[in-house]
């Protein structure tokens, strides 16, 4: 990392707990709007509930449609904690250390709002329950284990799980650094969840093997969930959906949107949290880097569904990419998608210049979001739209209607919410993290030059 | 009151390279091994301070936990499709090729949890016992905290001074200033 | 691993004459070389002799298809960790960089045999229906297409070589010696501008190679296996295809390393370290063939559609199971059980040894796919595979070829080895300057430089 600040113990405590510690007017506001839009939601919920699925734009044979959109998205985007915490970990990447916490409590959160969408989807959701979870083999009803939406529940179950003790695990040390610093009810909480950690050795020789270790053992659920997700598509033998690539394509497609958000997440943390000193141009740099490899292996992936699905398949298939790529609405989608989520960013990402200005990183992380969130949309409801080849023709195409938006809306700020407030009871910033990355600090000297260097153990 | 045999005292330092020089100074004095302990507010590379490093079995806990996430997912997903014993799809009624996805997440969540458990189990937590310790540390001081019979506990307390801490803290929270 | 590193106690010039004085080594290799011709030019007059038999049958070209698909991955396949490592800074590499840029060198093998069973495939129009393909009736293709990617793998491999020895053949010029390599260095003088643009040319240049790479696996899995079987479109399997490739290309440098460190007299300079990071990488893809494989299966065993059975008897579960079953094994499960273990990770056998059983998956592997896939390489139309072939075993040619590329690509390794030092002198120097061991508080602690 070439942008290298002094910081003291002491002013890193400060800065990085400022918000945990006080209150700005700010934040009762945002919470405010936040509750509110999620308070309509839940209004609007309760309303489906009562009328039932009619009041979403569910069609005949087009019953996945925005609700699914929005399940398949969220996992995506929390497929960045992962991405960013667990390999940069590995590859001990020093870049990685003010990003890894925002990235973990982006994807809890993001999961937890993905797993209600299957839920609610379904009109009456404690009956999904019911069918998802096995008890009481007296009433004889059974999960399917061979199908693929029980595995679901499975794989979205053991990611959040696992993310939410990583998160915790990790939180540790910053809890009794926050019980240290102070009294009253906040002092009894965090003395709790700290369980008396004092920074021995032995202890932060654990934290640092725990870092290692779970970073190794959550990839592969990491992969495996996205993965599992998708073949909620691909095991249906429906033209569109049976492909191979499917889990490579989605994965690749999570990791571009995830780190994406986790860039849009950290210029925000930046702005509003005055973090200049932490979260530096550099780690924009690394995360543009990342991006053009991460977005050209997405690219990558999107070719192959795209020529070999047609392949070989009977005018069933081609009639669905026909439908995707020539017909509207789908077939303004289709550029938006790519425009937006490969042409747009990548080149700009080209350039260093651009990758280190933080407006400039911020808008193009939003631009892929917009493109991928487009690029769910196109897999999942065009297929649906000639299933019945024999019963009907094509149906009308899926319009959202505002149950639908609101859903999707209430989500993004249910997300917000969930950040927002671990950022007000927990720092968002590892403090032990930054302050390791402060003792390895050293330089090598090469003539004249100063080479910032790493102790590396 | 009891007295208890062993006891603890916490020096605080407000540099690194004076903790070496007091680690040295206490195996001088015949404190070793686990009897002395470094406390900082954030992770220092091994053996930095010339402390003895620290054993652990840790790696067990992920294989304990494969293999009873691994048991549980097999017993789950085997009972479900024998209770209900329904064709579907033509495939068979134990039907190996799905069940491994849901195995898989059931080892790893296993081996996931049973880390954590032995992550928090190895770093000696919860401890919520009586053992000296100084807010500053959180700062960016540095604590050499002392285990020792109770009779040795002020030749400990005389060798941290000696060595430059800025306080010395009892475990009954008394404090002694340098 | 904060160990003592004999780069620590190496100059730059001790380092320059060490690497420079590997010519004299490269005497003892005479014998190898005479004995890799051999099998080389038998394997090249099999090869003829196929040609000169025409075509058909078509199954006949299964195990050339093998051979090449194989060395398109354990020998194409070198360069890729290099660009990885050059791109993400792993410094830990360089020692093994030059071991995996020099693999490119087997282009002058894989390119004239790609060729030969580009222009040994059925025909792709009957006059009636065209052959189910990704090119969707694209003038030219696919023979005009992949040639060309072919070429440009090919010829981009040997720039990349080129450019990577310009400094070191420079260092050599300027300790006296004369010839071609001084000559092909003649500009290079070593000014800033002049690192600068080979930095930049390297970036470039290896990002172009990964690309072109991931294209032809890309087409050759599309072209000369899916194609031929009716029915089968498996949209991961180029992808499973480049991966698995990857997988046989970090295990061959990871063997050549060993064998440069044992015999070749680079104690000094191969160490632990860089088959500990490599191992890494190879658990990696080991999970990622397991994962891409997975993917591949478990669709068609759900979806149980006509073609789908049969994709299922013909590849998988036909003919050539115990090669799938094998393949499996040695690719996924035994390097996972090894890998896991971090001493055997640490070592310089461990991660050898797993690479080579990789190798020996990654080969068996492409067995599996293409002498199945040419097995049935009939002309245009069934949409279904009509009949399950029996095994088709190898004859004496088939053998002789399967030997003699592989022999080839070893022999011109050897030949390229004697103008281009093992390990490069130009980045070796850099890791000396980026590296260093200094005191910390009361341990002794390795240092590493992050440059720009």
């Amino acid at each position: 990392m070439q942008d290298r600040r002094e910081l003291s113990p002491t002013k890193i405590n400060a800065d990085l707990l400022n918000f945990t510690l006080k209150t700005p007017l700010w934040f009762w506001i945002v919470a405010f709007v936040l509750s509110s839009i999620l308070g309509v939601a839940a209004i609007t919920y309760i309303f489906i509930l009562y009328y039932g699925l009619e009041l979403l734009g569910y069609q005949n044979t087009i019953v996945w449609g925005f609700l699914i959109t929005n399940f398949v998205f969220w996992v995506g985007i929390s497929h960045a904690g992962v991405m960013i915490s667990a390999i940069l970990r590995l590859s001990q990447a020093e870049w990685r250390r003010p990003v890894t916490r925002a990235a973990e409590v982006m994807t809890v959160f993001a999961l937890a709002t993905a797993a209600m969408f299957p839920v609610l989807h379904t009109g009456r959701p404690w009956r999904t329950l019911y069918w998802a979870f096995p008890y009481d083999y007296a009433r004889g009803i059974f999960p399917d284990v061979r199908s693929a939406l029980i595995w679901d529940p499975s794989a979205i179950f053991t990611y959040l799980s696992s993310s939410a003790m990583f998160v915790y695990v990790a939180l540790i040390p910053d809890l009794a650094v926050a019980r240290d610093m102070t009294t009253g009810w906040k002092h009894s909480m965090y003395t709790v969840l700290a369980m008396g950690f004092h920074g021995t050795g032995r202890q932060w020789k654990l934290q640092t093997i725990a870092g290692i270790l779970l970073s190794a053992l959550i990839l592969p659920v990491f992969v495996s969930v996205h993965s599992i997700v998708s073949w909620d598509f691909a095991m249906a033998i429906l033209p569109g959906y049976h492909a191979t690539v499917f889990p490579p394509y989605f994965v690749i497609g999570a990791v571009h949107s995830g780190v994406s958000a986790v860039a849009t997440l950290m210029a925000i943390l930046r702005k509003i949290f005055h973090l200049e000193d932490y979260i530096t141009a550099d780690h924009f740099d690394a995360l543009g880097r990342l991006l053009i490899v991460v977005a050209t292996g997405w690219l990558y992936f999107f070719l192959l569904d795209v020529f070999f699905g047609p392949v070989g398949e009977g005018a069933t298939e081609l009639a669905v990419w026909n439908l995707r790529f020539f017909t509207f609405p789908y077939s303004i989608l289709i550029p938006i998608m790519i425009i937006t989520g490969y042409l747009i960013p990548v080149p700009t990402w080209l350039f260093r210049k651009m990758r280190r200005n933080v407006t400039v990183m911020f808008w193009t992380s939003l631009c892929v979001n917009v493109g991928m969130w487009i690029e769910r949309y196109y897999i999942i409801v065009p297929p649906q739209s000639f299933k019945e080849p024999f019963t009907f023709e094509w149906v009308n195409a899926y319009l959202p209607r505002f149950a639908d938006w609101i859903l999707v809306i209430a989500s993004f700020a249910l997300v917000s919410f969930g950040v927002l407030i671990f950022a007000k009871l927990f720092p968002i910033i590892p403090l032990f993290d930054i302050k390791e990355g402060q003792v390895l600090k050293q330089e090598i000297r090469i003539g004249r030059v100063r080479v910032p260097a790493v102790i590396r153990e | 009151m009891a007295v208890r045999a062993r006891d603890s005292i916490l020096g605080v330092f407000g540099d690194p390279d004076t903790v070496v020089g007091a680690v040295e100074g206490l195996r001088n004095a015949g404190f070793t091994g686990s009897d002395v302990k470094v406390l900082s507010d954030t992770p220092y590379p091994e053996g930095a301070f010339g402390e003895t490093p620290e054993r652990h079995r840790l790696y067990v806990f992920p294989f304990m936990g494969a293999i009873c996430g691994f048991s549980v997912a097999l017993l789950l997903t085997v009972a479900t499709q024998l209770a209900w014993p329904m064709v579907t799809d033509g495939k068979p009624i134990i039907a190996v090729p799905p069940m491994v996805n849901i195995m898989y997440e059931g080892t790893m969540l296993g081996a996931i949890l049973f880390t954590v458990i032995g992550i928090i189990f190895e770093s000696r937590l919860p401890d919520f016992g009586p053992t000296p310790y100084d807010p500053r540390i959180s700062q960016g001081y540095l604590g050499l905290l002392v285990s020792g019979p109770t009779s040795r506990i002020d030749e400990a307390a005389r060798a941290l001074q000696s060595a430059g801490a800025i306080e010395v803290v009892t475990t009954d929270g008394a404090r002694a200033r340098a | 691993m904060a160990e003592h590193h004999p780069a620590a106690h190496q100059s730059e010039a001790q380092v320059t004459r060490d690497l420079l004085a590997w010519r004299q080594r490269m005497g003892g290799a005479g014998v190898a070389m005479v004995i890799l011709a051999i099998l080389a030019i038998a394997g090249l007059v099999a090869l003829i002799s196929l040609i000169l038999s025409g075509p058909e049958p078509r199954s006949k070209w299964g195990y050339v298809a093998t051979i090449l698909a194989f060395l398109l991955g354990a020998g194409q396949g070198g360069p890729i960790i290099v660009f990885i490592s050059r791109l993400a800074k792993g410094f830990w590499a360089i020692p093994i960089r030059r071991a995996g840029e020099l693999l490119a060198i087997s282009g002058l093998v894989s390119v004239p045999l790609y060729l030969v069973v580009l222009f040994e495939l059925p025909e792709w129009y009957n006059g009636q229906v065209w052959r189910a393909s990704i090119w969707f009736h694209w003038p030219g293709a696919p023979v005009v297409w992949d040639a060309i990617f072919i070429l440009m793998l090919g010829f981009t491999g040997l720039a990349l070589i080129y450019f990577s020895a310009i400094p070191d053949w420079a260092a050599a010029r300027d300790a006296g010696v004369r010839g071609v390599t001084a000559n092909l260095s003649r500009w290079f003088i070593g000014t800033q501008k002049q690192w600068f643009v080979l930095n930049m040319g390297f970036i470039i240049l290896g990002a172009f190679y990964v690309m072109t790479y991931v294209y032809v696996h890309l087409f050759t899995s599309a072209d000369m296996a899916m194609a031929l079987v009716p029915g089968w479109h498996s949209s991961v399997f180029p992808a499973y295809h480049a991966i698995s490739g990857f997988q046989s290309g970090l295990s061959m440098v990871l063997l050549i390393s060993a064998l440069l460190m044992r015999f070749g007299g680079l104690r000094d300079y191969i160490g632990r370290e860089q088959f500990w990071g490599a191992s890494k990488i190879l658990l990696a893809l080991s999970l990622l063939y397991f994962y891409l494989t997975w993917a591949e299966f478990l669709l068609p065993w759900y979806g149980r559609e006509p073609q789908e059975v049969q994709y299922l008897s013909l590849v998988l579960f036909g003919p050539y199971k115990d090669l799938y079953v094998l393949a499996f094994f040695l690719s996924f499960i035994l390097p996972l059980l090894f890998l896991i273990w971090n001493p055997v990770r640490a070592s310089v056998g461990g991660p050898v040894f797993v690479g080579c059983m990789c190798m020996a998956g990654v080969f068996l592997d492409r067995m599996r796919i293409y002498v199945s896939a040419w097995s049935v390489a009939g002309p245009v139309g069934p949409t279904v595979v009509q009949v399950i072939p029996p095994t088709q075993y190898p004859n004496l040619l088939d053998i002789l070829i399967m030997i003699g590329a592989p022999a080839a690509v070893a022999l011109l390794y050897l030949l390229v080895l004697r103008i281009i030092p093992p390990v490069g002198i130009w980045e070796y120097k850099l890791r000396l300057l980026l590296r260093t061991e200094r005191a910390y508080l009361g341990s002794e602690v390795t240092v590493l430089a992050k440059p720009r």
